[in-house]
């Protein structure tokens, strides 16, 4: 059950592009995340999947069958919801029965799957509740229930655990996906938690602006980010982004403190450097010796998270070890001490400069110093 | 919190003075209690008793009695009066009158209310354009509308007759005629009720979340199915509502029925309401009257009743 | 201790309820006088009427003429809305402020206002003025007599007559009815005018309407109620199957089946409807009040026929009890006030009045020294056919059959009798449905009588 997306675009109003020449290929069996923050496109990417609004432009191919124009009944998918859509009137059992009833199963079949699903989440003893009787946990795995239920293969999720409290949320991510994989599902997931996406997804999509940013496994997008957005949007804390300006031979001068040295000729002027603050190393310093000075301290329990100033005024976050005590004002040495990464002007990621190891394409093992 | 919520429960029983003065103390209380409630209720109590339950006890009081050309009772008949009219034949008939409009009535007025709404819902262009056309009736009286449904009925100048003419059909004496009068008054109803019903029913349609519509469209329903299995559902407080109001505004119409026929022809749009108004006010006869009243008023709460029991379980959720 | 407290707050908020309650009793008190300060030097006498549009007019015009024609009296008209809910009106303010001294009631009202006592008939101010009442057509006055003694004063007269488009009748050559037809005379007006008009003009109509009822029985000197129609005792009875009744009946069913009658059903709107149609051209002929004929001669262009009311076919007619209403005077105020009272109905039965009155509103002149005013003789000289209402009222001698049915619950007998004419209408068997309406009204009757204690 494999979905191939080919160019689709979306317009409402003529020439206005919501979403324009997203191309992806979906395995089946794949868990398939798409994120972005909101506004981005990606539910109404889904709704255009799902067939709930038309697709203006481009192919969908769903099992290697064109279902561009398909009614969303004919698409042999499943959808759940964020809000779940349970059907307030209905119990769990007869919410769960709903598309078998509405395609005129035999009851006898509608009553095996139905218990089947609903053994799958574990509410067998909510059975006959309604609705407004269960908690949020609860009416997300009976949305789950007539999702699995209904037995195609092919599963839409639209920011399904975003109205669940945080611990639930993390318990649900994984039974999620456990339950995919068991019932080898395959399920394109709208999120704009790039958390929930890194955990569960095999694939991930980055749409930003309209377009796809990026697409690659959790580990491609975290490690080699395309550009700045995704840089930024992955890891918490986030990137730090410094802007850059060549001031040797092969040596970029970061925040006007801080020397890069790259293992490449360096054509432009003007660059970014994406640092992540567990890539910087910090150090008390006494006041002429220091080139940055803390603003606020926050106490995450292991770490400890700084924001600091730069001496030229660029804001950095910083991490370091719980056992220092920091407080603001304190004045600090920043040093390099990890994965550097350079995007160009534009934000199009360069080559990565890795701890004194360079990446540039295909073109590692290259050295490169780092100065303090 | 949790023991905030909690009543605390006394740890040993006290002793018996001590709960002997504590009796009297909430006793105390309780008696404050009840002069407070008195004192804040009077006023409405009394209102309510000198305008309403004063009229309904001396409608009851009354219907026992014979009424002279007055008004005051002067015969006391017992029961006379509705063993009266339950066994006048004249009476059936404006009960089965009754019957059949008030039953068109809400029927007519709940499916076409529905019909207009579902429609309005739709997002097209102009629409908002028709949202108020359906919701127009609202501000129309029903002295207004009597007349405009007069002239639409009217012989020889009517609006239907003028249509009929033209397609050549046999002409109908709507308001001579005891069948088409009954059909006029209760178009007529329809049409006055249709504003209020259509804004109410719009308004529970807007309410029905979109994803239950995404979600059963994905699950295979069709627009019938999900109309039938969704929409109607998710409505059905409002159906409730709509229904329960509509029966009761059926049961206690006037103004129409007055100014289009009177209770005519033969008596055929003479509904119970009318029969009292006859009764009471051109006959003079009270006690009848009263007697008449004290019927619908409980042929009404029994409708009410009766929807509430059956109703009322399927629709709450 | 909590007691107490308790208390002291229940009396202050009690107290605070009083205060609240003092307030509008004495707002409501105090905006009393107000409004009673203008009659001071002149006895007000309030008098209720249920005129509208030209009559309404005139009788204003007559109350502010009375009050510049004397400085003792203030009469103040105030409109009560219909004959029905006046009736009840009436009733229920009898013995308060509220109440008027001089009242205008509907015919079939009379029965049931004499018997709740409370006024006092006009037979007593005519006797202390030796007023002269043979000056007021008999035929009205009989309506409004019980044995020999005037309840009150017949005023706003109207006779049922029957109307005919002349100028239709010309085009289609057809002879007129006679002044005084028989029903077979308006059988053939209305079957000429249906076949030579090929079914464009419908011949006749007769409203669904008891009043109409009631004056086929009068005319054809039939009793509806038992004990003389009640003037010679409280009727215990009625009789709706006569075979004069019958008779009728089956003329109006079969002329309706025929198609020279058509049905213009009951009530105000059957009447507009029928108006309409004559006024157009549509309707050769139908019965209604005389004073009906203001609104059928202005902007009329055809000429407008009247001939009495129909009589049965091989006799003679007996006469029509007349229609409108009259002016009673009540017995809750004093005896100035009562003197006032009389001295504005006189006011308004002088011959120049009268006259006055048919000339504006089509009701009859009841003064016989009306028809010698010069505004009646203009009238005439206009409009001929308006001179037949009045001398059909001339014309019939006061007997019991046509004197009104003195009898209560008239509202009753006509909402039932309408009933049976629906029915016949739509093609009923004639006597069975006037046995019912006749079974329903005695059992009325017998209730009625019992409550009252007669």
């Amino acid at each position: 059950m494999a979905i191939e997306l080919n160019a689709l675009g979306k317009e409402y109003t003529a020439g206005n592009w919501v979403l324009e020449n997203v191309s992806a290929h979906i395995n089946s069996g794949e868990f398939f995340a798409i994120v972005g923050p909101s506004g981005c496109g990606k539910s109404t990417l889904l709704r255009m999947i799902a067939g709930l609004i038309p697709i203006s432009a481009g192919e969908l191919k769903i099992d290697d069958q064109v279902a561009t124009n398909l009614p969303p009944k004919d698409r042999k998918l499943t959808m759940v919801f964020q809000s779940y859509a349970l059907f307030p009137f209905l119990s769990v059992s007869d919410n769960v029965a709903f598309g078998l009833k509405a395609r005129k199963f035999p009851a006898a079949e509608i009553k095996e799957r139905v218990d089947r699903a609903i053994d799958l989440v574990n509410l067998n003893e909510f059975k006959d509740r309604k609705p407004r009787d269960l908690s949020g946990g609860q009416r997300q795995r009976v949305a789950l229930a007539r999702a699995i239920a209904s037995d195609v293969k092919i599963c839409l999720m639209d920011e399904p655990l975003s109205n669940l409290d945080a611990q639930l949320r993390i318990k649900m991510r994984t039974e999620l996906r456990n339950l995919q994989r068991e019932l080898g599902l395959t399920v394109i997931y709208v999120t704009h938690d790039q958390v929930e996406a890194m955990t569960m997804a095999d694939h991930i999509m980055v749409l930003h602006n309209h377009a796809i940013q990026q697409i690659g496994t959790p580990l491609e997008i975290y490690n080699q980010p395309a550009n700045t957005f995704v840089a930024s949007f992955f890891g918490t804390p986030r990137m730090n982004l410094l802007p850059a300006r060549v001031v040797g031979d092969r040596e970029l001068l970061l925040a006007d403190t801080l020397r890069l040295a790259v293992p490449s000729d360096l054509p432009v002027a003007d660059y970014v450097v994406g640092l992540r603050p567990n890539a910087l190393r910090v150090m008390r310093a006494s006041a002429d010796a220091a080139n940055a000075q803390v603003k606020t301290v926050e106490y995450l329990g292991s770490d400890i998270l700084l924001e600091a100033q730069m001496a030229d005024g660029t804001p950095i976050e910083l991490m370091t070890a719980a056992e220092e005590s920091y407080q603001v004002g304190d004045r600090l040495t920043v040093a390099l001490a990890g994965k550097a990464y350079v995007f160009n002007h534009a934000g199009q990621a360069q080559f990565i400069v890795e701890g004194g190891v360079h990446h540039g394409g295909n073109d590692v093992n290259t050295k490169a110093a780092v100065h303090a | 919190m949790a023991e905030m919520m909690s009543t605390p429960k006394p740890q040993s029983t006290p002793k018996p003075q001590v709960a002997e003065r504590e009796k009297q103390r909430s006793f105390n209380l309780h008696v404050n209690d009840k002069y407070y409630a008195l004192a804040f209720l009077g006023p409405s109590l009394l209102v309510l008793g000198v305008f309403v339950f004063y009229p309904m006890l001396r409608t009851l009081y009354l219907s026992l009695f014979l009424t002279n050309n007055v008004g005051r009772p002067t015969v006391f008949v017992g029961l006379k009066n509705y063993v009266n009219l339950l066994t006048s034949s004249a009476y059936q008939a404006s009960l089965q009158a009754t019957a059949v409009y008030v039953i068109g009535v809400v029927v007519c007025t709940l499916v076409i209310g529905l019909l207009l709404a579902q429609m309005a819902v739709r997002k097209l262009a102009g629409i908002q354009w028709f949202r108020t056309i359906f919701s127009a009736t609202m501000g129309v009286s029903v002295s207004v509308a009597a007349i405009f449904w007069l002239f639409i009925f009217s012989p020889s100048v009517g609006l239907f007759d003028q249509i009929g003419k033209l397609l050549h059909l046999p002409l109908v004496q709507w308001l001579t005629t005891p069948g088409p009068a009954m059909v006029a008054v209760i178009i007529s109803t329809v049409w006055m009720n249709l504003g209020f019903t259509f804004l109410i029913l719009f308004g529970a349609l807007q309410m029905v979340p979109q994803p239950l519509y995404e979600a059963s469209a994905i699950e295979g329903a069709s627009p019938r199915y999900q109309f039938f299995h969704v929409t109607l559902p998710m409505i059905s407080p409002t159906l409730f509502f709509t229904s329960t109001v509509t029966l009761i505004g059926a049961f206690k119409s006037f103004g129409l029925i007055d100014l289009m026929t009177a209770g005519g022809p033969n008596n055929a749009t003479n509904l119970m309401v009318y029969q009292v108004y006859r009764d009471a006010f051109l006959n003079g006869n009270y006690g009848l009257a009263s007697a008449e009243s004290v019927i619908l008023a409980v042929i009404i709460a029994l409708f009410t009743l009766l929807q509430f029991k059956f109703l009322e379980k399927r629709v709450t959720y | 201790m909590t007691h107490l407290k308790g208390r002291q707050r229940l009396l202050a908020l009690g107290g605070l309820f009083l205060v609240v309650l003092a307030v509008f009793v004495g707002w409501s008190v105090m905006s009393k006088p107000a409004a009673q300060a203008q009659g001071a030097k002149r006895t007000r006498i309030v008098f209720w009427h249920e005129m509208t549009g030209p009559a309404q007019q005139q009788l204003d015009t007559f109350v502010k003429d009375f009050n510049h024609s004397q400085h003792k009296y203030e009469v103040v008209p105030e409109f009560e809305g219909n004959y029905n809910e006046a009736v009840q009106k009436i009733i229920n303010t009898h013995g308060t402020d509220a109440s008027p001294a001089v009242f205008q009631s509907m015919d079939i009202s009379t029965s049931q206002i004499h018997h709740t006592g409370y006024t006092t008939p006009v037979q007593k101010f005519i006797d202390a003025d030796h007023y002269n009442v043979n000056q007021i057509a008999a035929g009205a006055r009989a309506f409004y007599a019980n044995k020999g003694t005037q309840l009150s004063m017949p005023f706003n007269t109207s006779q049922p007559v029957l109307y005919y488009n002349e100028t239709l009748l010309k085009k289609y050559h057809i002879t007129p009815p006679p002044v005084n037809p028989s029903y077979s005379d308006i059988t053939r007006v209305a079957t000429q005018l249906m076949d030579r008009s090929h079914k464009q003009v419908q011949g006749m109509t007769v409203e669904i309407y008891g009043w109409l009822f009631e004056q086929f029985m009068a005319n054809a000197g039939v009793s509806l109620a038992n004990h003389q129609d009640g003037h010679a005792g409280t009727p215990t009875a009625v009789n709706f199957t006569s075979p004069s009744t019958l008779t009728t009946m089956k003329w109006i069913q079969d002329n309706l089946k025929r198609g020279d009658f058509v049905n213009y059903g009951a009530g105000a709107n059957a009447q507009n409807n029928e108006t309409a149609s004559f006024l157009s051209g549509r309707l050769g002929m139908f019965l209604q009040s005389s004073a009906s004929i203001g609104q059928l001669t202005t902007g009329n262009h055809d000429q407008l026929g009247i001939t009495y009311y129909p009589h049965p076919d091989g006799q003679k007619s007996n006469g029509v009890a007349i229609g409108g209403a009259s002016l009673w005077i009540s017995n809750d105020k004093s005896a100035h006030v009562q003197r006032g009272a009389w001295d504005f109905i006189k006011y308004l039965m002088t011959a120049k009045s009268q006259a006055q009155w048919q000339v504006a509103t089509g009701y009859l002149a009841l003064n016989q020294g009306s028809q010698k005013e010069a505004v009646l003789q203009k009238l005439y000289q206009k409009l001929p056919a308006t001179k037949v209402p009045g001398e059909q009222l001339r014309a019939a001698t006061p007997n019991a059959t046509n004197s009104g049915i003195f009898l209560q619950g008239l509202i009753q007998e006509r909402n039932l009798t309408q009933t049976a004419m629906e029915q016949i209408y739509n093609g009923s068997d004639i006597k069975k449905s006037l046995e019912t309406a006749e079974k329903s009204m005695n059992s009325y009757i017998q209730g009625n009588n019992r409550a009252n204690g007669y």
